[in-house]
């Protein structure tokens, strides 16, 4: 019976303690970037959403390994064409687009064009220093030929039952090899959310 | 016997609270893969989750130079659970490399599915895998707050 004041006493100490020491939601935090705490909404992509997407889909395409290297054992050359966004929501397509590139680059087996593209080039710079070194050394290309293009869709999809919403987004890539021009290689990485309010955490 | 309704009773009452949601699995009697098994070394700090996502297998092989691993997560529980996860990479000096994403597994009562990550770097020699439980639930345990699914 003596042994109860302690075992109170204790116990208060470990709630306070609590297991963790997560601050409150309502104070400003940093939280781990590729962690679980981030705010989830169901009819939005966040930022974990692209994260997760491009990982899965890179992690798709090196286990397929269609990639081929050139002959003299030097990376392919990878270019981005088209991707479109087809949910309700305005971003850019570099938050998935550049998540893929740079895992791509960590392989070892694909380096991409920043001066040949749609529209506008990664680097206007280096494809200015690059035309205008082709045209000193009387050269007819400064520009390198891609092997392989990565074209790509975002889809949405949004339903709802009673009061609890669902949204899917799936997010589809291509890789086109293009002296075959042909697609090596496709996927689709779907995230489905599901829920009546946003929370933290997936 | 009013002990052995009330025991009864708060069974049922626990069960349905918790959600019951178990699978049954068929897959061929014969061994038909190899797989080549890897020791490994388990630091255990919560034995709840240890029971929802047990590793059951750990394999290795390579994609081309690539080190890609899986491992089989078996939820002993009678009850649905969301886990996350994250594989970390290391080089052969012990170097972190790249950047690890977490996912969610969802692993029905009972269920064992796989979960596995390429090394996106050739010089990624070894890995470490973090379980945790998901901060969100299934729906019936989250209050409807959102549930994240992916693959």
């Amino acid at each position: 019976m003596k042994k109860l004041p302690t075992l109170f006493v204790s116990l208060g100490l470990f709630t306070l303690a609590g297991c963790g020491s997560t601050p409150s939601p309502s104070s400003a935090h940093y939280i781990d970037p590729n962690g679980q705490r981030g705010i989830v909404n169901v009819g939005k992509i966040n930022y974990q959403d692209f994260d997760s997407a491009a990982h899965n889909l890179v992690q798709s395409l090196i286990n397929t390994n269609v990639i081929r290297t050139k002959a003299d054992g030097k990376p392919a050359l990878l270019s981005i064409s088209r991707i479109i966004n087809e949910t309700d929501q305005q971003f850019d397509t570099d938050s998935l687009v550049s998540n893929i590139r740079i895992q791509l680059l960590q392989t070892g087996k694909i380096q991409t064009i920043t001066t040949f593209g749609l529209g506008d080039v990664q680097d206007p710079l280096a494809k200015q220093v690059a035309d205008k070194n082709a045209f000193v050394a009387n050269s007819s290309s400064a520009t390198p030929v891609p092997d392989y293009t990565l074209t790509g869709k975002i889809l949405m999809d949004k339903t709802s039952a009673g009061d609890v919403k669902q949204s899917a987004y799936t997010f589809y890539m291509t890789l086109t090899d293009v002296s075959t021009g042909t697609g090596v290689w496709e996927d689709k990485a779907p995230i489905v959310k599901q829920g009546t309010q946003s929370s933290i955490g997936f | 016997m009013n002990k052995f309704i009330s025991l009864f009773c708060a069974g049922a009452l626990a069960l349905t609270v918790v959600g019951c949601a178990t699978v049954n699995t068929i897959e061929p009697a014969d061994q038909r893969t190899h797989p080549n098994l890897v020791p490994d070394k388990r630091i255990i700090t919560n034995s709840h989750l240890n029971s929802i996502a047990y590793a059951s297998q750990v394999t290795e092989s390579k994609i081309g130079d690539l080190l890609h691993v899986q491992v089989m997560l078996q939820n002993m529980t009678v009850a649905a659970r969301n886990v996350d996860y994250r594989f970390q990479w290391y080089d052969g000096a012990g170097m972190a490399v790249g950047t690890p994403v977490e996912h969610t597994a969802f692993l029905e009562g009972g269920q064992t599915i796989p979960i596995g990550e390429t090394a996106t770097s050739p010089q990624a020699v070894t890995w470490q895998l973090t379980l945790a439980e998901s901060v969100a639930q299934s729906p019936d345990l989250n209050n409807g707050a959102p549930v994240r699914s992916g693959r």
